[in-house]
């Protein structure tokens, strides 16, 4: 390749820089399964009201929306944790300042199967189940059959809440069903007798039976004043200052018809 | 030896796929296949179609504080006796530190220096460091990384044996290599980086092969070290990185006096992502690197030059966006410095050049 040729390689680069401009504005979300249900319903409610901005949602979990929004992939990654130092990082070298949005608020609902006669646990209680150190329901002053504990995988952002919060960062027992959603764990517990999981506030019905933490039944209230000892906020990150169809869309969802729509689906509003 | 150490490193992966411990495991992959067509002085020399190599990697997760990674690298080599090779990559512990965002590292383990302990292959070729084996990209040895508050950055400080994972234990002496590595990141999109290695190794110098009777066998230790800067500017769809590589050395000479050596390069290379949508998986790619293996009079017309220009075609994505597949092309010219000669002199270099298209592709499971 002669260097004329390179020079033609180069002049074409150039002339695609300039379609920069030209680029259309369209809204893409990714991340947290938790927060999805909240994106997928405003995105709907957005874009009747907008029906020149598109908005596409997707899933995937935390990690993998911080990772598209570090790669420039989305325009706002759903995230149900806290940011890491080691995204921050990678994000920055990038040129990019993920910039945080709390949205809601949600509190970790203890949920077992409607043959379980307790009627709540401690943390300290909790702990030691998914550890895998309390394995039988006697021990809790139950019925004589062991428990069947269904947990969250680990790219899970209710996982690494959890691990966080009740497993004070140990691990989850070996013998525990990894499942890959909220709504995967709630129907397990529901059909499995002498099972436990946890599910997003959300996401409680009354197919199953929902335990008192530290004597705290989960309720939007008492996630809001933080009585209750299981509670996170939902994200929305965006890279730097959001584009203008961004921020109307955040500014949609934070605003009182998302709220609203937050509030209705169960989780805890942010005013 | 080798073989052993290998055997043991698959022991100990088949052990973990079924260890008992709370935790998980997780496969990846990594495979290259490559055409090159050589061109010198404007005449084709050579065609090779290969499968470069192959990694696969092992994590197991033990508990929350301590994880394993087992790298193996697969290899066409013609002189095996099966056509093939087998190496460890890296095979360390990670153990969680109480200090926030610091872990310990110990086993086989990156070689934290320069670019290469994060080179992603944007081009073809190597990472200058690793090409020039300023370092190899894994040692045996041990080291503290961990990240900056506030995405500031990230430091690693390390002892190696100083050999590189190529050649583990041909090589034995008492002194090990020290390291320390850091990235800043003052404002976003700017990345400062600077990292040096510095250690003894025995030198030996044998009045034999001088064919001198009156210069004994001598053995003596000389420092040595390496020393690189690195910077890194991002915005939007462009990414350069920059790179400079200092090596010094001192070798045993006749009447045990001592000799300097130095070497020097560095590398610059811009890539642009295509800003429009129906391209964004096109990548253009430019690289320069220089690099003057020895500096000082006597040594001079061994420097080269080489520029790459060519570009990625990212195939497949995972959800997150990161590429699974992806398209390399690059043409790759390498010039020498020939000082004071004109083509046709006796020790004139004519330029090489070398077309190359890769396949390349990698694959990661869902934790189990």
């Amino acid at each position: 390749m002669s260097l004329k040729n390179l020079s033609i390689i180069v002049l074409i680069a150039l002339t695609l820089c300039t379609g920069a401009l030209a680029k259309g504005e369209q809204i893409v979300i990714t991340g947290s399964t938790t927060v999805l249900p909240i994106a997928q319903a405003c995105a709907e409610a957005f874009m009747d009201k907008n029906p020149s901005i598109e908005v596409t949602v997707r899933g995937g979990g935390s990690g993998v929306g911080i990772a598209a929004l570090i790669d420039g992939t989305c325009n706002i990654a759903m995230s149900s944790r806290e940011i890491k130092s080691k995204e921050i990082a990678s994000a920055r070298a990038k040129g990019v300042t993920p910039t945080d949005n709390i949205v809601a608020w949600d509190g970790i609902a203890i949920v077992v199967h409607k043959d379980i006669a307790l009627a709540g646990l401690t943390m300290p209680q909790l702990k030691d189940i998914f550890s895998g150190k309390i394995k039988n329901w006697k021990d809790l002053g139950g019925a004589n059959k062991g428990i069947v504990a269904i947990s969250r995988d680990v790219s899970s952002g209710t996982f690494e809440v959890f691990k966080e919060k009740v497993l004070e960062n140990g691990s989850v027992r070996d013998d525990a069903l990894k499942l890959a959603s909220n709504q995967a764990v709630l129907t397990s517990v529901s059909s499995t007798p002498f099972s436990i999981g946890y599910v997003g506030l959300g996401y409680i019905t009354d197919e199953v039976k929902t335990l008192k933490i530290n004597n705290i039944t989960p309720t939007k209230d008492s996630a809001r004043d933080k009585t209750y000892p299981i509670v996170r906020s939902l994200h929305m990150f965006t890279p730097g200052k959001a584009s203008a169809d961004a921020q109307k869309f955040l500014d949609f969802v934070t605003g009182p018809e998302g709220q609203k729509i937050v509030d209705e689906l169960g989780f805890v509003t942010v005013k | 030896m080798r073989g052993l150490f290998v055997c043991l490193a698959l022991l100990a992966i088949a052990l973990g796929a079924f260890a008992q411990e709370p935790g998980q495991a997780q496969i990846a992959g990594t495979g290259w296949a490559r055409f090159t067509r050589y061109i010198k002085d404007e005449n084709p020399t050579d065609n090779s179609f290969q499968l470069a190599r192959g990694y696969f990697t092992y994590y197991y997760k033990f508990s929350n504080s301590v994880s394993t990674r087992f790298t193996v690298d697969m290899f066409s080599d013609a002189t095996a006796s099966h056509g093939a090779g087998l190496k460890l990559k890296y095979g360390y512990l990670d153990f969680v530190m109480p200090v926030k965002d610091l872990k310990l590292e110990a086993g086989i383990i990156k070689n934290y220096f320069g670019t290469i302990y994060d080179w992603d292959y944007v081009t073809i070729e190597k990472a200058l460091d690793d090409k020039e084996s300023v370092v190899g990209s894994s040692d045996i040895g041990l080291a503290l990384a961990g990240f900056l508050p506030a995405g500031w950055g990230e430091y690693q400080v390390g002892m190696y044996n100083g050999e590189g994972y190529n050649k583990p234990g041909t090589k034995t002496d008492l002194y090990p290599l020290f390291t320390a590595n850091a990235r800043v990141i003052p404002i976003p999109g700017v990345t400062l980086g600077g990292s040096v290695r510095y250690g003894m190794e025995e030198d030996t110098l044998i009045g034999a092969m001088l064919a001198d009777s009156t210069i004994d066998t001598t053995l003596k230790d000389m420092p040595r070290m390496e020393v690189s800067g690195v910077l890194r500017l991002s915005y939007k769809f462009v990414d350069i990185w920059g790179q400079y590589i200092n090596k010094s050395w001192q070798d045993l000479y006749p009447s045990d006096s001592t000799a300097k050596f130095n070497a020097s390069g560095f590398m610059i290379m811009p890539t642009l992502t295509m800003p429009v949508e129906a391209l964004d998986d096109l990548q253009l790619v430019f690289r320069y690197d220089f690099w003057d293996p020895k500096t000082g009079e006597d040594f001079e017309n061994n420097s080269y030059s080489r520029l790459t220009a060519g570009f990625n075609y990212f195939l497949t994505r995972d959800s997150g966006g990161k590429p699974t597949t992806r398209v390399t092309l690059n043409w790759t010219q390498k010039s020498y410095e020939n000082k004071d000669l004109a083509d046709g002199d006796t020790g004139f270099k004519k330029p090489e050049t070398d077309i190359s298209l890769q396949l390349r592709w990698d694959f990661k499971s869902n934790p189990f």
